[in-house]
C-alpha cells in the first residue's frame, strides 16, 4: 500500500511541476497585463485633457500630477507621516479590541446576545458623521485621529472574527468532545486557528479603512497630514497638488496592504485557495 | 458473606461473553421547530469484544445517531447503553472510543502526522497513563509512510481518511467508532481500504461499529449487519456473515456473499 502511494506521488511530481509553470504563468499575466490596462487608461486621460483643453485646476493631466509628486515630495512625505502613525495607531488599536471583544463573544453567548446586535447597528452610522464628535470630545492632537481609524478598522474585524471563531467544522467539533477536550483546548487548537484566515480578510480591508478614518478625522481639525493637505490644496485649486496627494494615499494603502498579504501568506498555508469573503 | 446465589450469578456473569456495547431499548428524540422527531425507537443490541458489526439502513434510519450515542454525542432519551461496562461518558474519558468521521474531519493547518498526534495532546491524555501509539509507525499501518509532512490539501480522499484512521487509533482505544468513513470515495479506493481495515481489525483485535448504507461494503467487512428501518429508526434483523477471515477481495465473486447481499436487499427492500 505504502508503495503505491509513493509512486502515486512519484507520478504526480511532473504534473506538479506543470502546475508550477502555469501558475508562473498566470502570475506574470496578473502584473502584466493591469499594468497595460493602466498605461493604457493614464494614456487616454492624457490625450484628452490635451484635446479638449480642460483647465488644469478642474482635471490635470497625469504629467502634471507627477511633476507635483516630484516638486513637493518633502512636504508630501512630511504630512504622510502623521498620517501613517494615526492609521498604523487606530488600526493596532482597533483590531486589538476587536479580536477581544470576539473572544468575549465565543466565552459567552449571552454577552454576544447582548452587544453584537449593538455593535452591528453601530457599524451603520458613517464614520464621517462620528468624526467632528470625536473631534469634539478629543480635541486636536493625534488621539481623535487614532480613535477614528480605530473605529473604523473594528467593525469589519469583529464581524469576521465572530464568524471565524464560529464557523468551525461540526464534525472537528465533535472530534474534540470524542477526545474529551476542555473548551481552553478547543478554543486555541481549533477555533482560533480557524478563525486566521477570516482576521487576515478583515485586516486587509482595515489597512484600506484606517487611511480613510485618519484622513477624514484630519480634515475636521489638523494642521499636518495628507487631510490637510487635500483641504488646503482643495481651496487653493492646487489640483494637481490634490492629485499627488490622492496618490500619496493611495502608495500608503497599498503597502500597507501589501505587508498584511504577506503576513497572512507566511502565516495561512493550509487554504487551499482563496481566503473566505 | 457471599451467599451461594450470590456467587453462581457471579459465575454467570463471567460466563457470558464480555459485552463491548450493550444497547437496551434504546430511544432518542430531537426536538426541532417542526416538532418532535424519533429517531432511535426502542434499539437493542450487543456487541461483544472483538466483533466487528456493521449497521447498515437507508438514510433517515438512525444509524449515525445510534454511534453518536454510543460516542457519548448524543445523549440517549430512553433507554440504557454500557459501553465497557460503564456509561458512555465514562468510556469517552477513558479514551476507549475511536471515531472516524464521514470527511475525515482533518485539521487543515496540521500535518498529517500532526493530525494523529492531535489525541494525544488534548483532554489531559498525557496525565492519563494511557499506552499510546506512535504516530509514525500508525501512518506506516495505513499505507502513508513518506507523507508526515504533507498538509490535508495536498492528500486525496482516500488519503485523508487514512489519516483520521491513524488518528482514531493513535490512544490505542479498545472500540472503533466509524460513521459511513468511506462513503465519500470511489469505489476502487473505497475496496482498497475496505481490505485495510480489515487488516487493521485482524492486527488490533479491536471492536468496530461501521455504519454504511453500501451492502457490498457490509457484508465484506462484517461477522454481523445490523439492518435498520427507519422512521423511527429500529434494528429489523441481524444477518450473521459466515464467510471466513482473512478475507480477499475475490469473495465478492463467490455464492455465498452474492446470497447474503442478495438476503440483506431484500431485507431493506421490506423496509
Amino acid at each position: 500500500m505504502a508503495v503505491k502511494a509513493e509512486t502515486d506521488a512519484a507520478r504526480s511530481r511532473p504534473a506538479a511541476d506543470l502546475r508550477r509553470q502555469e501558475r508562473r504563468r498566470r502570475r506574470i499575466g496578473t502584473i502584466a497585463v493591469p499594468a497595460i490596462g493602466a498605461i493604457g487608461v493614464l494614456a487616454v486621460w492624457q490625450a484628452l485633457i490635451a484635446v479638449l483643453r480642460v483647465k488644469e485646476y478642474l482635471v490635470p493631466a497625469p504629467t502634471a500630477v507627477a511633476r507635483a509628486l516630484v516638486d513637493n515630495w518633502h512636504m508630501l512625505l512630511k504630512n504622510a507621516w502623521p498620517t501613517t502613525i494615526e492609521s498604523l495607531a487606530g488600526f493596532a488599536i482597533g483590531n486589538l479590541f476587536a479580536i477581544g471583544l470576539a473572544v468575549v463573544f465565543v466565552h459567552s453567548k449571552t454577552l454576544e446576545q447582548t452587544f453584537y446586535p449593538m455593535a452591528v447597528v453601530l457599524r451603520t452610522i458613517p464614520i464621517v458623521a462620528v468624526a467632528p464628535l470625536l473631534v469634539l470630545l478629543l480635541g486636536q492632537g493625534y488621539a481623535p485621529k487614532i480613535a477614528i481609524a480605530a473605529l473604523i478598522s473594528f467593525f469589519p474585524t469583529l464581524v469576521n472574527m465572530v464568524r471565524g471563531f464560529g464557523s468551525v467544522d461540526p464534525q472537528a467539533l465533535e472530534l474534540m468532545r470524542v477526545l474529551s477536550a476542555s473548551r481552553r483546548e478547543v478554543f486555541l487548537k481549533l477555533r482560533l486557528v480557524n478563525s486566521l484566515p477570516f482576521l487576515f480578510a478583515a485586516l486587509k480591508i482595515a489597512t484600506g479603512a484606517c487611511i480613510i478614518g485618519a484622513i477624514v478625522a484630519e480634515w475636521i481639525g489638523s494642521d499636518a497630514g495628507l487631510g490637510v493637505l487635500v483641504i488646503n490644496a482643495t481651496t487653493q485649486f492646487e489640483t494637481p497638488l490634490l492629485y499627488a496627494t490622492m496618490a500619496t494615499a493611495s502608495v500608503m494603502a497599498l503597502i500597507f496592504f501589501g505587508v498584511v498579504a504577506l503576513v497572512e501568506k507566511l502565516v495561512v498555508r493550509w487554504e487551499a485557495d482563496e481566503a473566505p469573503i | 458473606m457471599i451467599g451461594p446465589s450470590a456467587l453462581a450469578q457471579r459465575e454467570r456473569l463471567d460466563a457470558a461473553p464480555a459485552g463491548a456495547i450493550v444497547i437496551s431499548d434504546l430511544s432518542v428524540r430531537f426536538h426541532t421547530d417542526a416538532g418532535e422527531i424519533s429517531a432511535l425507537g426502542g434499539v437493542s443490541l450487543s456487541v461483544s469484544r472483538g466483533e466487528f458489526i456493521s449497521l447498515l439502513g437507508p438514510s433517515g434510519c438512525g444509524k449515525s445517531t445510534l454511534l453518536r450515542v454510543v460516542a457519548d454525542l448524543i445523549p440517549p432519551s430512553d433507554g440504557a447503553v454500557t459501553v465497557l461496562g460503564e456509561p458512555p461518558e465514562g468510556a469517552r474519558r477513558q479514551r476507549e472510543l475511536g471515531f472516524v468521521f464521514q470527511d475525515a474531519a482533518l485539521l487543515p493547518w496540521r500535518t498529517a502526522l500532526s493530525n494523529v498526534r492531535l489525541p494525544l495532546e488534548v483532554g489531559k491524555f498525557a496525565q492519563r497513563g494511557r499506552p499510546a501509539a506512535k504516530p509514525e509507525e500508525l501512518l506506516e499501518l495505513v499505507g502513508l509512510k513518506g507523507f508526515e509532512n504533507a498538509l490535508p490539501k495536498q492528500l486525496s480522499g482516500g488519503m485523508r481518511q487514512r489519516v483520521s484512521i491513524a488518528r482514531a487509533l493513535v490512544a490505542e482505544p479498545s472500540i472503533l467508532l466509524m460513521d459511513e468513513p468511506f462513503g465519500a470515495l470511489d469505489e476502487i479506493q473505497r475496496d482498497r481500504l475496505n481490505v485495510e481495515l480489515l487488516r487493521i481489525w485482524e492486527k488490533t483485535g479491536l471492536t468496530v461499529l461501521f455504519v454504511t448504507h453500501s451492502i457490498p461494503e457490509a457484508v465484506f467487512l462484517s461477522q454481523k449487519v445490523v439492518v435498520m428501518s427507519p422512521r423511527p429508526g429500529r434494528v429489523r434483523e441481524v444477518v450473521e456473515i459466515r464467510l471466513p477471515y482473512p478475507r480477499h477481495l475475490s469473495i465478492k465473486d463467490g455464492p455465498e456473499f452474492g446470497h447474503c447481499a442478495a438476503r440483506l436487499r431484500r431485507l431493506l427492500g421490506e423496509v
